[in-house]
C-alpha cells in the first residue's frame, strides 16, 4: 500500500559520514541525510555506500556530473564524459521550485534550450528512487523511505489527525 | 396601393436583415465563440498530466483540500481503499484520483476541471457566471450563479458539482486552477506543487504541447501517440499522456475535436434571423396574398369593386 510521499526531504548532502567510506576508498559519503525539502516527511537516511555497491554505475543517478559518459543514449550527444562538474549533488541542477514564475517564463522565452523537461528536485528523487526500486525490489511506499512528520499527519489527515470513523458528514455529489 | 404594400414588404425585409447583421456583429464583441473557434489565450497556462508517473498517493487531493479550505474528508488521504470505487468530483473534492486495472497493471488518473479553451459550462451559462481568464483558468462568479445546473449537463467531462448539502444557497463547485490564490500571481496550483512524482507539469499550454510530443518521441513505445486535450473539444488547458489507450482509463474518446458550442452554434445563429426576418417576411406574404384575393381571385366583380372602395387592410 502506497502511502504518500510528498516532500522528499532535501538533498544538500548533509554528510553524516560515519566511518571511512567503504565504497571506492574515495571521498564519497557513506550515508547522506536528504533533508532540504523536509516538511511533511522527515529526512531520508540515504545509504549511499549500499547503493554504490548495488548499482556500480554512478551515471544512473548522477547522469554525467562525475565526468563519466551519460547513461542515457540521448544525452551522449553532448555529455560524452571528460570533466567533473562542480556540484555533484542533485540540488546543483534540479530546482526546488520547478514551476515558479521565473523558471516557467524562462522556458517560454527560450523554447529551444535543452533540458526543458528536467524534473524538479522533489520529482528527481521520487522518479529516480521509485523507478529503480520497482525494478529492483526496493521500498516503494511513502513511509518505506521516510516517516510522516506531525505536519504531514495533519496534511494527510492521518495518525492523530485521522477523521473519527463514522462521524464525518456524508454529503451528496 | 399595391405598390406601397410591396415597398413596405421590401423595406421590412431590408430592416430585418440589417438588424440580424448588426446583432451578430455585436455578438462578436460580447462572446468570443460567435466568431469561429477560439484557441485559447496565447499565454494561457496549462498542466500536462503524465499518467505513467502517477503512483496513486493522493497528495494532490490533500493539497487541494487544504488550499481551497474544503470540508475535512471522511477518510484519511493516505487511505487507499477509496480506489475500490470510481469517484467523481464533488463539492468537497475538486479533484479525485481513480484507479483503473489495465493490461499493464494499475493506472491512476487524476481528474479535475480541464479548463477548456472553449468551455461548454461558460457557453451554456445564461447568467454569464463563468469566465475564461487570460491565465487559462475557467472561473465562476458564485454571486450571480442561480443554481440552474445547466453547466453540469453541458460539461463533457462531468466536472462541475453542486453543493446539494446547502439547503438555502446551493451553488456550483469546481476546480478553479487555484486562480485566486495562486495562478494569477504566477504560481502553480497547489496539486502541481505538491505532486512528488511531477505527474503534473505546469507551464504555458503551447510549451506543454511541445513537451508532450517530445516525451512521446523520446520514449518510443512508451506512450500512446496522442495528447488527450490537445484537440479534444477545441483543446483543454489540462492535457494527458498515457501508456494505455485512453478509453481504458476512463477517458471519453468519442467527444471529437469541436467545441461543445459548435453543436448548437449554427442553430443559435439562426434564432435572431428568424425573429427579425420572419415576421416581416410572412407579413409581406400575407399582404401579397390578401391583395391577390382582393383583386377578385374568384371572379367576384362585386367583391372587387368593394375592395377598391375600402382601404386595404394593413
Amino acid at each position: 500500500m502506497y502511502t504518500i510521499t510528498i516532500t522528499l526531504c532535501g538533498l544538500l548532502l548533509t554528510i553524516m559520514a560515519g566511518t571511512t567510506p567503504r565504497a571506492w576508498g574515495e571521498n564519497l559519503p557513506d550515508r547522506i541525510s536528504i533533508e532540504t525539502l523536509q516538511n511533511l516527511y522527515s529526512p531520508v537516511p540515504f545509504e549511499h555506500a549500499r547503493h554504490i555497491e548495488r548499482e556500480r554505475d554512478c551515471a544512473v543517478c548522477h547522469h554525467h556530473t562525475n565526468g563519466a559518459p551519460a547513461a542515457n543514449e540521448r544525452c551522449l550527444g553532448c555529455h560524452r564524459g571528460g570533466h567533473e562538474v562542480k556540484t555533484m549533488s542533485c540540488t546543483g541542477c534540479h530546482e526546488k521550485a520547478p514551476f515558479s514564475a521565473g523558471v516557467v517564463n524562462q522556458k517560454f522565452k527560450n523554447s529551444r534550450q535543452f533540458h526543458q523537461d528536467k524534473p524538479g528536485l522533489m520529482a528527481s528523487y521520487h522518479l529516480g528512487c521509485i523507478g529503480c526500486h520497482k525494478k529492483k525490489g526496493g521500498p516503494q511506499s511513502c513511509t518505506g523511505c521516510h516517516g510522516l512528520t506531525t505536519h504531514g499527519e495533519a496534511f494527510y489527515r492521518t495518525g492523530q489527525h485521522a477523521p473519527a470513523s463514522g462521524t464525518a458528514a456524508k454529503r451528496g455529489h | 396601393m399595391s405598390g406601397i404594400t410591396r415597398r413596405r414588404f421590401l423595406c421590412a425585409t431590408v430592416i430585418g436583415g440589417a438588424i440580424t447583421t448588426l446583432g451578430s456583429m455585436c455578438g462578436k464583441g460580447g462572446k468570443a465563440w460567435a466568431s469561429g473557434s477560439f484557441e485559447g489565450y496565447p499565454e494561457g497556462m496549462g498542466v500536462l498530466v503524465d499518467l505513467t508517473r502517477c503512483i496513486g498517493c493522493r497528495t494532490c487531493e490533500a493539497a487541494c483540500n487544504k488550499e481551497q479550505n474544503l470540508a475535512p474528508p471522511d477518510r484519511s488521504f493516505t487511505d487507499q481503499s477509496v480506489f475500490d470505487t470510481d469517484r467523481r468530483t464533488d463539492e468537497d473534492h475538486y479533484t479525485v484520483v481513480n484507479r483503473y486495472a489495465t493490461g499493464e497493471g494499475p493506472v491512476y488518473r487524476k481528474i479535475q476541471c480541464n479548463h477548456c479553451n472553449e468551455p461548454a459550462c461558460l457557453t451554456s451559462c445564461f447568467v454569464n457566471a463563468y469566465t475564461k481568464t487570460k491565465e487559462g483558468a475557467v472561473v465562476y462568479n458564485d454571486k450571480v450563479c442561480v443554481g440552474c445546473r445547466t453547466c453540469m449537463v453541458a460539461c463533457p467531462f462531468n466536472i462541475p458539482a453542486y453543493s446539494y448539502s446547502s439547503a438555502t444557497n446551493p451553488l456550483i463547485k469546481k476546480c478553479i486552477f487555484c486562480h485566486e490564490t495562486r495562478l494569477k500571481n504566477g504560481r502553480p496550483p497547489a496539486c502541481v506543487e505538491a505532486c512528488p512524482q511531477e505527474v503534473l507539469t505546469f507551464g504555458h499550454r503551447k510549451d506543454l504541447i511541445k513537451l508532450g510530443h517530445e516525451r512521446i518521441r523520446n520514449s518510443p513505445g512508451k506512450y500512446i501517440d496522442q495528447i488527450y486535450g490537445e484537440k479534444e473539444v477545441g483543446g483543454t488547458g489540462w492535457m494527458y499522456l498515457s501508456a494505455v489507450p485512453f478509453d481504458q482509463v476512463g477517458f471519453d474518446t468519442t467527444l471529437g475535436n469541436e467545441p461543445i458550442i459548435s453543436n448548437v452554434k449554427d442553430f443559435l445563429s439562426t434564432v435572431p434571423m428568424v425573429l427579425a426576418i420572419w415576421p416581416a417576411l410572412f407579413s409581406g406574404f400575407h399582404l401579397l396574398a390578401t391583395k391577390g384575393k382582393d383583386h377578385g381571385g374568384e371572379g367576384d366583380d362585386e367583391g372587387h369593386k368593394r375592395s377598391e372602395k375600402e382601404e386595404p387592410r394593413p
